[in-house]
């Protein structure tokens, strides 16, 4: 779907009132789902996602031998 | 003040139709957005619309007053198009609802809704019933293209809406 000014003016003002859904063109969306397409507000990260910036993580700290306490059990020593 | 501009995407003005047999009177909005939402047809092309909302007025003299004395008396209500013939809009339909030369030729009463200005969240519409009339396709050989006018013969009051 191809949106216009006007449908990004409809969303915003969805989003600040707090409306759940919005019709464009005819089409009932998901405002926050509206939004994200838009670029209004960045995409919620999915739960697949979240897991791979945390391994992500935990292999940088690795690399730099630094291991919190309370991590995975893993220790230099 | 705004205006009602209709000159890009998503502000067209849009018509729907719904003549699928079933009697929606007591509840309009059910023909387009309810359990009729699937015979409805988007009347396409058009090139000018129309809705005419006269309300009728009787009027006489006195002798006893200088200017003429007036009441109203119930209101002729009506929507006119002009559109250009879409294949499947006039002859095939959508659903149950039949092509627009079949519910003339039948005369199918008709639901109908016009946005103003598309059909987005906030946007104004008014519906009604009616009757298809006034169809009178013509092409020539300087504009070959088949067009028609159209006019919904409303009867009843128009209801006012907001998608």
């Amino acid at each position: 779907m191809k949106f216009s000014p006007k449908h990004k003016r409809v969303v915003e003002e969805h989003l600040s009132s707090g409306k759940h859904t919005v019709i464009l063109d005819g089409t009932k969306w998901e405002t926050h789902i509206a939004a994200q397409m838009m670029g209004i507000v960045a995409p919620k990260k999915s739960k697949k996602d979240k897991y791979r910036n945390k391994h992500a993580d935990l292999e940088q700290t690795l690399d730099t031998g630094h291991i919190e306490d309370g991590g995975d059990g893993i220790s230099e020593e | 003040m705004a205006y009602i501009p209709v000159n890009s995407t998503a502000e067209f003005v849009r018509l729907e139709i719904n003549a699928d047999g079933v009697d929606y009177s007591g509840n309009v909005a059910a023909a387009f957005d309810g359990a009729g939402s699937g015979n409805v047809l988007v009347v396409p092309a058009l090139q000018d619309v129309t809705v005419n909302a006269t309300p009728g007025t009787f009027r006489w003299k006195q002798l006893d007053s200088l200017s003429e004395k007036v009441v109203t008396i119930p209101s002729t209500n009506s929507v006119s198009v002009t559109m250009v013939l879409d294949d499947t809009a006039f002859f095939t339909g959508a659903g149950n609802t039949s092509g627009i030369f079949s519910i003339t030729n039948n005369k199918t009463e008709t639901y109908f809704r016009l946005y103003w200005q598309g059909n987005t969240s906030g946007d104004k519409y008014i519906e009604g019933n009616g009757y298809l009339e006034a169809l009178a396709p013509t092409v020539n050989p300087d504009a070959p293209v088949w067009t028609s006018p159209l006019t919904i013969a409303v009867t009843g009051d128009y209801t006012e809406g907001t998608v």
